[in-house]
């Protein structure tokens, strides 16, 4: 652990008290500090829309992002639709930032604007180890504009969702995406790739998939759906 | 006890507190040492042929010549086939060595009349030789050739320099006699010496005739209670470079310095400096004990849990006792939950740390009441108050008068102020 050479404090705050200090194994120590895991979980339009990913560092089985590294991304690129890019870094403070940006390459930060952004803390114990919360949406991006399909084009952005049971935490990194019909169109009888196509437009957006068999077992599946099954709402 | 008739050689066992007057020896392991069994079982033209009979010879002679008809040596009267007598003569050891009418040391890599040899010598390198230097009233130091070096009180500037042992355990006085000067940087007490200090006569004489300004006692402590006014973590820093054969041992060889007993566990390692810790909480409240440290720009990590040191090495600062028993506080140990008292200070708003408090210690840095050392805890249960010590490297702080904002961090190597701008200029 990074230690400064000084650190600022108040000694009006200075207060006696008994207090219990434990003592701990490095082993416990080191799953106490672990980091939390962050699974990436990618829309099911992208998928419709046969867009292949590549991650480097490589995510591990399972989805998760390869955290050992600090830096990584994600590259979605689709021959109908386009290229976009999520990148993603971890603080020394065990932050976790991302952002996604269009037609730029992988690590190209300089020009991504801020909101598309979130920053969240990976807290992999919770203080309350008690605490139990479902998939919550910590903090969302705005969304980029890809090149459209026919009639529509491709809304992408991308939010960080937490879960916490039983005072551990895990992180899931959601790449959203919708086809937004754009407007005066006639969006004709479609033939069949077309029509898997419409069956995406925002009415028939499916429930995300990736929210895996570990998850629908807890007793918060109604609230999973509200968080995460938002890509209807940009 | 098992002592050794000085003129015949033979075994005669002591029970009981009355103990006919006999001189110790103090020394380091070497080979062919003549043991309990070699006396025991072989005849004396055979054991006395062995390289490590010369010692136990000079030894003897010595003592009769001091008045002693008997002698104590580790290798020849312990039966260590006996893990009874093995620890009963451990657990006794710092009495023994304290009750002795004189002690020898036997320094065999030291010849006389080299001034700077002292200080490389192996004897000041190992654990046991600590409370042996210590415990008795008077130690007479030899040579490779038995030849006399000098007494505890006229080398005592050498070896406090060498040790680190505060000049005044060796020369047996109340502090304030001497009128010492707290270096600050050296760590450990200095003396200034007259030439006076010579104890051939077996008397001991008043070092400056400067009175303490804080206890006008002109009487001599006794060991214990001498050892009574120095802090846990001071005791722990004079044992802090040595060495034993055994792991086990740098727990076992402290036991008499602080005065606690426990009975040995060959084969426990390092669980034995724990469980030594362990029985001073049970009779002591001193949070010096806590102020411990792993050195930063070793980067050595603890492995083991940082609620109590792993090794006495990780005492590396001067840091005097200061928790004053009629407050009524307690400090216990319980597994591995510790319950103290203790100054808490957070951390909140400071970045990173946001969420951590400072542990202030009742103890002062280098004898300055205005400085004061804190440990970086990390809350476990905050409205419990349930702490640990945070994990990595094991980290100890400053708060000092001149800065009453700011808590500095406490390392080995300070950087020159250069180092800084280039540092800093590389960071940038």
């Amino acid at each position: 652990m990074w230690l400064p050479q000084r650190i600022p404090y108040d000694p009006s705050e200075i207060k006696r008290a008994r207090i219990t200090l434990v003592g701990e194994k490095a082993t416990n120590q080191s799953q106490r500090h672990a980091n939390a895991p962050i699974r990436v979980h990618v829309s099911r339009v992208l998928h419709e829309l046969d867009y292949r990913i590549k991650a480097s560092p490589s995510l591990d089985p399972g989805h998760l992002l390869d955290t050992s590294s600090r830096t990584g991304s994600l590259e979605f690129s689709g021959t109908l639709a386009g290229r976009f890019c999520v990148d993603w870094s971890q603080t020394p403070a065990e932050q976790l930032r991302c952002s996604i940006s269009t037609d730029l390459q992988p690590g190209d930060q300089g020009v991504i604007q801020a909101q598309t952004a979130p920053t969240v803390n990976l807290e992999f114990e919770s203080r309350d180890t008690c605490a139990t919360t479902p998939l919550t949406t910590l903090c969302e991006s705005r969304s980029v504009s890809l090149r459209g399909v026919e009639f529509a084009h491709i809304k992408a952005w991308i939010s960080i969702s937490r879960e916490t049971f039983i005072g551990r935490s895990r992180f899931v990194l959601n790449i959203h995406a919708r086809l937004v019909e754009e407007e005066g169109t006639h969006v004709r009888k479609p033939r069949t790739r077309q029509r898997r196509m419409q069956n995406l437009l925002p009415d028939r957006i499916p429930l995300p998939i990736g929210l895996d068999d570990k998850l629908q077992r807890l007793p918060y599946r109604q609230q999973f759906q509200n968080s995460t099954g938002n890509d209807e709402q940009q | 006890m098992r002592l050794l008739n000085a003129r015949t050689y033979e075994f005669h066992d002591v029970l009981g507190a009355i103990k006919p007057k006999y001189a110790i020896l103090s020394h380091t392991w070497e080979g062919e040492e003549v043991v309990f069994e070699d006396m025991r079982d072989t005849s004396r033209a055979k054991w006395s042929a062995k390289k490590g009979y010369f010692k136990i010879g000079k030894t003897c002679e010595q003592a009769l010549e001091d008045g002693c008809d008997f002698v104590w040596i580790d290798t020849c009267n312990i039966n260590k086939d006996s893990s009874t007598e093995l620890s009963e003569a451990i657990n006794s050891m710092f009495r023994w060595y304290r009750d002795a009418v004189i002690c020898y040391a036997y320094i065999s890599d030291v010849k006389a009349g080299d001034p700077h040899s002292l200080s490389e010598c192996r004897w000041l390198t190992r654990g046991w030789t600590l409370q042996e230097m210590i415990a008795p009233d008077r130690v007479h130091f030899y040579d490779m050739n038995w030849d006399f070096l000098g007494s505890r009180i006229s080398l005592a500037a050498q070896l406090s320099e060498h040790s680190g042992i505060h000049a005044s355990v060796l020369l047996r006085r109340h502090r304030g006699q001497m009128g010492f000067q707290i270096p600050t940087e050296k760590g450990h007490l200095a003396v200034d010496f007259t030439s006076e200090l010579d104890d051939t006569s077996y008397s001991r004489k008043t070092i400056t005739g400067r009175e303490c300004q804080c206890c006008t006692s002109t009487e001599e402590d006794d060991v214990q209670s001498m050892l009574d006014g120095f802090s846990v973590a001071q005791k722990m820093k004079w044992a802090s470079k040595r060495t034993t054969s055994r792991e086990e041992d740098i727990a076992y060889c402290l036991m008499g310095l602080f005065d606690v007993n426990m009975p040995l566990l060959y084969g426990e390692g390092k669980k034995a400096f724990y469980r030594l810790q362990k029985a001073i909480l049970g009779i002591s409240s001193d949070h010096s004990i806590l102020a411990f440290r792993s050195d930063l720009s070793e980067n050595v990590f603890t492995g083991e849990s940082p609620l109590l040191a792993p090794h006495p090495a990780f005492f590396r600062d001067e840091i005097q006792n200061m928790h004053m028993p009629a407050r009524g506080t307690h400090t216990s140990l319980s597994g591995t939950t510790l319950s103290v008292e203790m100054l808490l200070c957070p951390l909140e708003g400071n970045g990173k740390f946001r969420d951590e408090y400072l542990g202030i210690l009742d103890c002062s840095i280098d004898g300055d009441p205005y400085m004061r050392p804190a440990i970086l805890l990390s809350p476990v249960h905050r409205d419990k108050l349930i702490f640990r010590r945070c994990s990595g490297e094991v980290s100890l702080f400053r708060l000092e008068s001149k800065h009453p904002m700011e808590a500095a961090l406490i390392v080995d190597h300070q950087l020159k102020p250069e180092e800084r701008t280039f540092i800093r200029k590389q960071q940038a």
